[in-house]
């Protein structure tokens, strides 16, 4: 697969078993990378199927943010994974695929990643007034507004 | 006028403490009766509760299926959803009630003139239902945190008869008046 061959930070591109896996390739990109990434999938008539996180801080000290993009004319779907430092933030690709708007507030409320140049990067799922720092899809999470009562039981 | 009428006018002095409020209730009852009065509009109250245009989730659908055709919540005078809290009388709490909802329910709330009842219906309304673990962030373990439930509807989601069953309930408890035994 040639389309994202010329693009510097496409660290490995890798086929993968499509009636086995559902996808038909895995990109491992760096940082700098995701947006002209991104771009390149845009310009080519894909769309941004699905994005989201993974906690992997225990296992390799990395969020990992996984992008699906999809394509129907010449059907094929293209897995990216963008491994980032906990204490990074992301791009934000809101402004090539304005659907990721929302996605990218979804991982920063469950998950607690930034996004730069995210045009309004507030929580989505959770209460507004949820307590800062309180990101429920975290493995180590413990709901700060729990009451402890008897049963065990939150509110 | 003989000495024994005009002394059944005068309040008599229980155990000798005329403060004694309840007890001299108990001996003479209330002078104005207003309770026929009480239980006409209790009857009417009864037989047409207006409930809010309202659901949280799934159980709504089973509310919807309640209202329409098949089995018509108009036949016991309950089919009028209304889409304003001013002009309801019960909130059919019918769904998950998630953390974020718990400001426009309260909202919705207080903004039904009483005098108002609420029914909680399916799992997740007692008390959590599915959703329900230790440590869980995202919803409200029963309505009951929320406002004070008249019903509660069991079932996941409870049927059309149900809902019926609790609107039959509340109507029994509505006609009851302050005489209502738990």
């Amino acid at each position: 697969m040639s389309l994202l061959a010329n693009i510097d930070g496409v660290r490995e591109t890798t086929d993968i078993d499509h009636s086995a896996q559902g996808f038909h390739h895995l990109h491992v990109i760096t940082l700098d990378a995701l947006v002209p990434v991104t771009q390149t999938f845009f310009d080519n008539g894909f769309y941004l199927e699905m994005m989201t996180c993974q906690d992997r801080r225990e296992a390799d000290g990395i969020f990992r943010l996984v992008y699906q993009f999809c394509t129907m004319s010449t059907p094929q779907r293209h897995l990216v994974h963008l491994d980032i430092d906990p204490t990074t933030s992301a791009p934000s690709i809101a402004h090539i695929f304005p659907a990721s708007d929302w996605l990218e507030r979804e991982v920063f409320d469950m998950y607690g990643v930034g996004f730069d140049n995210h045009p309004d990067l507030k929580r989505i799922l959770m209460p507004e007034a949820y307590p800062d720092g309180a990101h429920p899809l975290l493995k180590d999470f413990v709901d700060p507004e729990s009451k402890g009562e008897a049963d065990g039981q939150s509110v | 006028m003989a000495d024994d009428q005009k002394s059944s006018l005068e309040l008599p002095i229980v155990n000798g403490n005329p403060q004694n409020i309840e007890e001299l209730r108990e001996d003479v009852g209330p002078l104005v009766h207003l309770d026929s009065l009480e239980n006409l509009l209790n009857q009417a109250r009864a037989r047409s509760l207006w409930p809010l245009t309202f659901g949280l989730a799934c159980c709504a659908i089973e509310m919807m299926a309640a209202g329409a055709a098949r089995f018509d919540l108009d036949r016991i005078g309950a089919g009028v959803f209304r889409p304003s809290a001013r002009q309801a009388d019960v909130m059919i709490l019918a769904g998950t009630i998630s953390r974020k909802m718990i400001d426009p329910i309260k909202t919705l709330w207080d903004q039904m003139p009483s005098p108002k009842w609420a029914i909680a219906m399916g799992g997740c309304t007692i008390d959590g239902g599915p959703f329900k673990y230790p440590g869980q962030y995202a919803i409200v373990e029963g309505a009951d945190k929320i406002v004070p439930v008249d019903v509660y509807v069991p079932g996941c989601p409870p049927r059309p008869e149900a809902l019926f069953a609790a609107l039959f309930k509340l109507e029994e408890k509505i006609k009851a008046g302050k005489n209502f035994q738990k």
